[in-house]
């Protein structure tokens, strides 16, 4: 027994150098379960779930991370029926729309509760921009052949007629009922819009089902919600206009929206050898002019930066900004934007001189507008 | 007085191994863990993606850069004929009204896209979780 006892004793009288490896032990185990706790949550605990597909005629891909396999397939799937419900709707090209009924009918058409929001949403961007951005310009995109793809250069004659029936004010929602009216032979295509407004249905959808990240590109309209697995923030790239396969240069972004509106897009070359490009001058009734080649806007609401960068590309980058300045105190209206002019010069307000990042061909000719 | 001294040598030696045990397992774990997630990002080849109205209807390996195919797919709205190359896929013909598909030309990056919207079918490079390290996880504007 004492034998036994004396080496045990002495070992335990001897804490000097002991205690440091239970120390040392304690702290490489709170390493080793932190370190384990950041591997789960970056393996373990998120599933993600993809679906690529088209609608509102172009293609779209929304990418959910959420906690488990079931979450994310079900938060994907309620995001495909949003995007699909709006489309059914909004097509003004196919007979039995609603819109299609609405631009055909002669009296108020009461517009289902979704639609009447977005309505009022476009009506009001038109009001905030002083009509850059106009929901009735369908008259004169059909003219120009944009809603057809049977590009043609219409007559002044035409575009005039085509002008009469062109103004955001001809459209009357009724509050109370949800009934819209058309005055003038006004015609509604929300098309410039519903992409941005069914990215921010889709955000609500995910921020209620907990998703824990997702990436939504419908079109080339980009919205990033909570972060990526690896917890490092969005990677937006920006086309660049003078060369659409490469890029201008890069966002980083974490719960935003980016939209970008540019002259490449869509544009024929007419007979008289102009290039004619699809975003048209809802004043004028011919493409913009304004020395811009594309601008991107980047915001919260996906609707807002849906229709602000179609309008600040017609406003030109003066007035653009005027009213940048004049929004940045506007919680509901704040945006910031990357202008890129047709000489490859890039202007980029402040609130992104930070996350933006310009490729090698644009690099040195990027300058930050002061607020 | 001698037995609850023995007893606190035990325990702080029982607590020691336990620790030891412990970090030993946690750590095992997580290289497991890690490891397996390295192996996902560098082991897994390019893959493309087909989809017709949203369901996935080919997985197509781009990882092989010697593969030449051509492959067919058609339902009662039209034909779109896919060609790949050495990595790299496009839509070679098609009966679609715009032709926007074919004119879209190759890709091969991960998160490009091909849609041909009348037919209902895209085709996209799968992206190896979001984006890849030099790329970004989507693009603004593309034509």
């Amino acid at each position: 027994m004492s034998i036994e006892r004396v080496p045990r004793l002495n070992r335990h009288r001897n804490t000097g150098p002991r205690l440091p490896m239970l120390r040392a032990a304690i702290a490489l185990a709170i390493l080793a379960a932190f370190s384990l706790s950041s591997c789960a949550a970056k393996n373990d605990d998120t599933a993600t779930a993809t679906a690529s597909f088209t609608a509102m005629d172009t293609a779209m891909t929304v990418t959910v991370h959420a906690h488990d396999r079931n979450e994310a397939d079900e938060a994907l799937s309620s995001c495909t029926e949003i995007v699909r419900g709006l489309d059914e709707a909004l097509s003004p090209t196919e007979d039995g729309s609603w819109i299609a009924r609405l631009n055909d009918a002669d009296e108020p058409l009461p517009a289902p509760d979704d639609v009447e929001k977005l309505i009022e949403e476009a009506l009001g961007m038109a009001e905030a921009t002083g009509g850059a951005f106009d929901p009735t310009i369908y008259p004169l995109t059909s003219a120009w052949g944009f809603t057809s793809g049977n590009y043609r250069t219409p007559s002044d004659a035409e575009i005039e007629t085509a002008l009469t029936r062109v103004g955001f004010r001809s459209v009357d929602v009724d509050a109370a009922s949800g009934a819209v009216t058309l005055d003038n032979e006004a015609q509604l295509d929300l098309g410039g819009i519903a992409k941005g407004y069914a990215a921010d249905r889709i955000t609500a959808e995910l921020r209620d089902r907990n998703a824990t990240g997702a990436l939504v590109d419908l079109g080339g309209n980009v919205t990033v919600l909570g972060s990526k697995p690896d917890e490092t923030p969005w990677t937006v790239g920006i086309a660049d206009p003078h060369n659409p396969e490469a890029l201008a240069g890069t966002l980083q972004l974490s719960e935003a929206t980016v939209s970008t509106s540019g002259d490449y897009q869509r544009y024929f070359v007419d007979s008289e050898g102009i290039r004619r490009h699809h975003l048209i001058d809802p004043e004028t009734g011919y493409p913009a002019e304004s020395g811009l080649s594309s601008v991107s806007v980047v915001a919260t609401s996906g609707a807002q930066a849906d229709a602000l960068s179609t309008a600040l590309f017609v406003l030109g980058v003066d007035r653009a900004v005027d009213l940048w300045r004049a929004t940045q105190n506007d919680e509901a209206l704040a945006f910031e934007a990357v202008f890129i002019a047709c000489d490859g010069s890039v202007l980029v307000t402040e609130g992104l001189s930070t996350s933006f990042a310009p490729s090698a061909a644009y690099d040195g000719r990027v300058e930050t507008v002061p607020r | 007085m001698s037995a609850p001294q023995r007893l606190t040598a035990q325990r702080a030696e029982i607590v020691f191994a336990g620790i030891v045990f412990a970090v030993a397992v946690l750590l095992a774990a997580c290289f497991a863990v890690g490891g397996s997630a390295t192996a996902g990002t560098h082991g897994e080849r390019t893959k493309a993606i087909v989809s017709r109205d949203g369901a996935v209807v080919q997985t197509i390996d781009l990882g092989n850069t010697d593969e030449f195919d051509i492959l067919l797919f058609e339902d009662d709205r039209g034909s779109n004929l896919i060609e790949l190359d050495g990595g790299r896929i496009r839509v070679a013909d098609a009966d679609c009204p715009d032709r926007t598909c074919v004119r879209t030309g190759w890709i091969e990056r991960p998160g490009q896209i091909i849609a041909c919207v009348p037919h209902g079918l895209t085709i996209i490079i799968e992206r190896e979780g979001e984006g890849t390290p030099n790329g970004p996880d989507a693009v603004v504007g593309a034509a």
